[in-house]
């Protein structure tokens, strides 16, 4: 990313000239106050926004001037797993995870083994016929975490994953991701508020507020000064 | 894409089934619309054919006096009459061709007037004018009575103008009731699809974050609507075709008199058959492509 500002249309500037360059395979924390930009830096990097000015480079590809046709295949680089889940209520386990593979045209057989593969990664093999409901939200993120991974995505956002689960469940869902990070290569980076976590699994820290990066910490850990 | 048809239809028919409902309603829309239509091409094809065997017989009979009978008058005549303006053809028909003509328009009696063959004809020689557009036959007729060496100017009369005027008119309202009558179905179905939509919002949210293309996300709504035209084809297709059968049967083939003859029901009703299923598969997919594109814009 570099220079990258985002006004959007009501005026609204909730990036200024962000400079940021995440290597492949590393595993990065975004914090900030509510309000400080880091929805929106996750929507530049999925394409749903274009930014303002500057460049924002995923896997090579130039996202700002992506043409809407492109966005969907691009998008099978990245995997996205969001605060409430997301998962069909109506669909199991595992129909919510090969959805994710059948929508993307992914042939059949290949998408059946592919989705057992990662609920045994994500320890959900068990659950596979159970509906959402019947999950607690631990398993449920998990779920997501799944689907989110299936397609192999060379990077995969987190954006408050753990925001609706109690302190155990979260650091269970750390520890899934950082072993998802060193098994699949998978580039990670994760939004939270929780100070707790970030202090407990020390990783590269970007801290923004009011759209400015106001710190970079490459052995992680984040005083609170608020 | 084409992989997944299968998947594709499925979802197609879950979402018909979660809106019954509405999935009736529109179709019924169609159904109306379609009704439209087919009656509509019934009529349209009888009035060209009726509009046809008018035409015909609206021509202009013009009698050329006694005293302009050589051929260089026939000839300066025959000039005259074509350069009025409106004129289509201008065909010779000598005394003996009137005396034919005369013949048999009397069928079987005819046969008595063959005795003036010859020098003792007492017709006179004519022409047969065509004009390009009924409505200019009253006009044209005046300037051709006119000319001189024109005996009498006679034509079919001003009620088949008329009449011809009437009909052109049906058609041109029947257009117009068609096409808002389709508009409308456009829209009911898009609406159904829109709810169709809403329904799947979660679904269409996941499909867009993993990254499906849009063509694929469309296909099951496309499927959709598209089989609620077909659902509505079915009704108008039964009434016109059987309607038109049992009407030409009770008609014996004519309406009101001889000189209108009924369009043969086949090939036709097959062509509108077709017509009105592609038509109505077209409505179908229009209504839902107008409203997934609407929904899948991007808004960045
Ligand atoms: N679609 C939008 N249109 C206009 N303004 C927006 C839009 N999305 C976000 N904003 C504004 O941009 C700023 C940054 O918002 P953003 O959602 O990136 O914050 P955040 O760091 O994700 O906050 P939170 O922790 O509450 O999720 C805010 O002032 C917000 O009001
Ligand atoms: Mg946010």
């Amino acid at each position: 990313m570099r220079n990258v500002s985002k006004t959007y249309q009501n005026g609204v500037n909730a990036l200024y000239n962000i400079n940021l360059t995440i290597e492949q395979g590393e595993f990065v924390y975004i914090i900030g106050p509510t309000g400080s930009g880091k929805s929106t830096l996750i929507k530049l990097l999925d394409g749903e926004e274009i930014p303002s000015k500057g460049l924002v480079e995923v896997v090579g590809i130039n996202i700002g001037k992506l043409r809407h046709s492109k966005v969907p295949v691009y998008r099978r680089n990245i995997g996205v797993v969001f605060q409430d889940f997301k998962l069909l209520e109506k669909k199991t386990v595992f129909e919510n995870v090969y959805f994710a593979l059948e929508v993307i045209n992914m042939p059949k057989l290949k998408a059946r083994q592919r989705v057992r593969e990662v609920l045994q990664l994500v320890g959900l093999s068990e659950k596979a016929n159970s509906y959402p409901h019947e999950l607690s939200g631990g398993q449920q993120q998990r779920t997501a975490i799944a689907r989110a991974i299936a397609n192999r995505p060379k990077l995969l956002i987190c954006d408050e994953p753990t925001g609706n689960l109690d302190p155990q469940k979260s650091n269970d869902i750390i520890q899934l991701l950082e072993k998802i990070n060193e098994e699949e290569k998978t580039t990670i980076l994760m939004v939270t508020h929780d100070v707790n976590i970030v202090n407990q699994f020390r990783r590269r820290t970007i801290a923004l507020q009011e759209g400015h990066i106001v710190a970079d910490l490459s052995e992680g850990g984040y005083i609170r000064n608020d | 894409m084409i992989r997944r048809i299968g998947r594709h239809f499925r979802e197609a028919f879950h979402g018909l089934i979660r809106h019954g409902a509405m999935t009736l309603s529109s179709a019924a829309a169609i159904s109306l619309a379609l009704l439209f239509v087919g009656i509509f091409i019934l009529i349209s094809q009888n009035i060209r054919d009726i509009t046809y065997s008018i035409e015909e017989s609206v021509q202009i009979h013009v009698k050329i006096d006694r005293n302009y009978e050589t051929q260089d008058q026939i000839n300066i005549l025959q000039i005259q009459i074509t350069e009025i303006p409106g004129i289509k053809e201008v065909i010779f028909s000598s005394k003996d061709q009137e005396l034919d003509s005369l013949i048999e328009s009397f069928g079987e009696d005819g046969q008595i007037f063959e005795s003036y063959r010859g020098d003792s004809n007492p017709l006179r020689h004519a022409f047969l004018v065509d004009v390009i557009d009924g409505n200019l036959i009253e006009r044209v007729a005046l300037s051709i009575e006119r000319i001189a060496g024109v005996e009498t100017v006679r034509y079919g009369g001003a009620k088949t103008v008329e009449l011809m005027n009437v009909l052109d008119s049906v058609r041109n309202w029947g257009y117009i009731l068609v096409i808002g009558l389709i508009v409308i179905a456009v829209f009911l179905i898009s609406n159904t699809i829109k709810l169709s939509i809403a329904s799947r919002r979660d679904e269409i949210a996941i499909m867009r974050t993993v990254g499906a293309k849009n063509g694929f996300i469309r296909m099951p709504f496309l499927i959709e609507g598209m089989v609620i035209g077909i659902l509505g084809s079915i009704m108008p297709i039964g009434i016109t075709v059987g309607g038109y059968f049992y009407l030409y049967e009770l008609l014996g083939g004519f309406l009101i008199s001889q000189m209108f003859v009924l369009h043969p029901p086949l090939p036709l009703l097959y062509y509108i058959g077709t017509a009105l299923v592609i038509l109505a598969m077209i409505v179908g997919m229009m209504g839902s492509f107008v409203s997934v594109t609407k929904h899948l814009r991007w808004k960045r």
